[in-house]
């Protein structure tokens, strides 16, 4: 629900209530209204029979056209004050409020008890009025907020939306401060405020953690360059005995791993880091030849490679685009069976790499993530495919696996260098 | 002719198994710790090679590779750096360095640098190295063995100069493998493929009619075992 909707809802409820209670009470204050003036008529008229009597000793007489009703009877005594009553219409449609005024007169020595009533004409008429007058000015308002609201709404929520969309663009590590809008409104000058320090301190944090990790693999390369050293010195001993050459052989293949891992940290902190910017058009097919022809060299007699390749571009960082056709290269060597293939071909906008391998498919939800071992006996640091990934989230790239059998199949899709950027 | 060799590298403990790796009979190395011991060092005597780190207590390297370029000293310059970004190494290359190493690197891919870009700078013949029979011919990139000339794929000849440039050291399997390959291609465990590319270079060596010098170090890697050089 739309904030607009909800707050016309309970607003329109308030106003629906609000005008209720104020016809009611606009109605019984005419009431009361009418009803003291009907009693000052009341007041005057008594004054005038008071002189009327006075001055001829009898009643006036009672003009029937009049709706004021005179009677008196004789009392014995006074009964106190003049007192008003209030009769309630009889039976019948036509019928109103009678108001009877009830006071106590001497005359020639002799009390009277007289009545004065007359009809309160028009409580009906003012009632509808009343009624109508509120129901229609309460539509009016009804529809004129919607109106209003609906019109405004978006002038007025304006900046809200820029905001939210400013808000949407904003990439963590991209160093362009996000642009809020500002307005006239306080309150979205304030939020927008608050996203713009929110920004620039999540930026902040997130630059000191790539810095740090950056760092952090830096001030590894040299003691791990230092244990490598001694470990090549220690293994030139001729007389190391077969358990000597064992651990040592052991810690080297630690070592190795350990700044292969290094250097895979590194790699991606550098890339998330965007310290690989600025691209070019790449002739990929030629690349992906001199490529295949190192491989097929490296791996003669092991491996078989096979291609197929056709003419394609494609906008990337070059070095970049080394590092990933060198890590797909590699995996489809390092996970491949004894006398295996490996398959490549190159369409257009799409580079298939396939290999033979064991028949377990990689778990696809899972395989681009960091640290991700298909296998517990696999060697790996497993930040090679999150490093492909990586650079084909940045360059533009769709990757792709699939596997059948024993192939297993990545897959690279991109769109023509013009439309890529 | 004995090399010199000025190790510029302020981490005392790899310079220290740099020296000792390198310090045989074809050279003598002098470390330095610091930037302006240095400085001072390329300005008094000339080094066939400088190993060079680039983070340095009181300067950086980068200013001792544009020294050296600008007084036209003809030392070769071997890069040794943690940082191996992209933009550092072709900073360095475009100075004027010969090549770039980053760390962690192996003391014989070090050795081989060297090896190579003191050849690749000096003249006259000395691009070749004569050792037990053999010819290497650094420039052609060829092998010449006492019957002529023997034929060998890129990665074989890759393989005899590792070895040559590293004889009578160990050298491991990961160091080979890294050498043919490159460091951009992780080969993690699986190095069937330098026991192929061997396999072949020993049926060609034995062909030409020269004693196996490379011996198997059990599980380590492989030693090339020089007949001419003293000890063995």
């Amino acid at each position: 629900m739309k904030l607009f909707t909800q707050y016309n809802r309970i607003t329109l409820w308030v106003v629906v209530v609000f005008f209720l209670l104020s016809s009611l009470v606009y109605y019984f204050l005419m009431k009361g209204l009418l009803f003291t003036e009907l009693d000052k008529s009341l007041v005057k008229i008594e004054k005038r029979i008071e002189d009327y009597v006075q001055v001829h000793h009898a009643f006036p007489v009672e003009d029937s056209l009049d709706d004021l009703r005179i009677s008196h009877a004789k009392t014995s005594q006074a009964g106190g004050p003049p007192s008003f009553r209030r009769i309630p219409p009889t039976q019948g449609k036509n019928s109103d409020n009678i108001r009877e005024l009830t006071f106590f007169l001497q005359s020639d020595h002799q009390w009277y008890r007289v009545t004065i009533s007359r009809a309160l004409e028009g409580m009906k008429a003012t009632a509808l009025m009343v009624m109508r007058t509120a129901l229609v000015t309460l539509f009016a308002l009804v529809i004129a907020s919607l109106l209003v609201n609906r019109l405004l709404f978006r002038r007025l929520w304006q900046p809200f939306y820029a905001s939210i969309d400013a808000i949407g663009q904003f990439q963590l590590g991209k160093n362009n401060l996000v642009d809020f809008p500002d307005t006239r409104i306080e309150e979205f000058n304030f939020m927008n405020d608050q996203f713009r320090r929110m920004a620039a301190k999540v930026n902040k944090e997130y630059v000191v953690l790539k810095e740090f990790t950056e760092n952090a693999s830096h001030e590894m390369q040299t003691p791990l360059a230092i244990i490598r050293s001694k470990l090549d010195l220690a293994i030139q001993d001729q007389h190391l005995s077969a358990e000597q050459s064992a651990t040592l052989q052991s810690a080297y293949a630690s070592v190795k791993k350990l700044a292969s891992l290094n250097r895979s940290l590194l790699l991606i902190a550098k890339i998330s880091n965007d310290q690989y910017s600025g691209g070019a058009v790449i002739q990929i097919k030629e690349k992906l030849y001199d490529k295949i022809i190192q491989f097929q060299e490296l791996w003669k007699g092991q491996l078989q490679v096979t291609y197929e390749l056709s003419d394609a571009e494609l906008y990337a960082n070059p070095d970049l685009m080394d590092i990933l056709l060198n890590n797909l290269f590699s995996n489809a060597s390092k996970h491949n069976i004894p006398n295996g293939k490996v398959m490549i071909r190159l369409m257009g906008g799409t580079l298939e790499i396939k290999n033979t391998g064991r028949p377990v498919p990689l778990d696809e939800s899972r395989m681009f993530q960091r640290f991700y071992k298909g296998s517990l006996e696999n060697e790996n640091n497993g930040l090679g495919l999150s490093i492909v990934k990586q650079i084909c989230d940045l360059t533009g790239i769709v990757p792709s696996y699939s596997s059948s059998g024993n192939i297993h199949a990545f897959t690279l899709e991109w769109a023509r260098p013009d439309r890529q950027r | 002719m004995v090399m010199n060799l000025l190790i510029v590298e302020d981490q005392k403990e790899l310079s220290n198994s740099i020296i000792s790796y390198l310090s045989t009979e074809n050279y003598t190395c002098e470390p330095v710790y610091d930037y302006n011991s240095a400085i001072e060092k390329i300005h008094i005597y000339t080094y066939s090679c400088v190993v060079l780190d680039l983070c340095l207590p009181y300067g950086n390297g980068l200013d001792i590779l544009k020294q050296l370029k600008k007084e036209d000293n003809p030392t070769g310059i071997v890069i040794i750096s943690a940082k191996d970004s992209i933009e550092d190494k072709v900073l360095g290359l475009h100075i004027g360095a010969d090549d770039f190493l980053s760390k962690p690197f192996h003391l014989s891919e070090l050795e081989a640098r060297i090896a190579s870009v003191i050849r690749r700078r000096s003249f006259e013949g000395k691009n070749r190295i004569n050792l037990d029979n053999l010819v290497l011919d650094i420039r052609e990139k060829t092998l010449n063995g006492p019957a002529g000339k023997i034929d060998l794929t890129r990665m074989e000849y890759l393989l005899i100069e590792y070895f040559i440039c590293n004889r009578d050291k160990v050298v491991t399997k990961e160091a080979i493998g890294e050498h043919l390959c490159g460091d951009d291609i992780d080969l993690a465990d699986n190095y069937d493929f330098i026991y192929t590319h061997l396999k072949n270079l020993r049926r060609k060596l034995k062909n030409a009619g020269c004693t196996d010098l490379i011996k198997t170090v059990y599980g380590m890697g492989y030693k090339y075992c020089s007949a001419t050089s003293k000890g063995e």
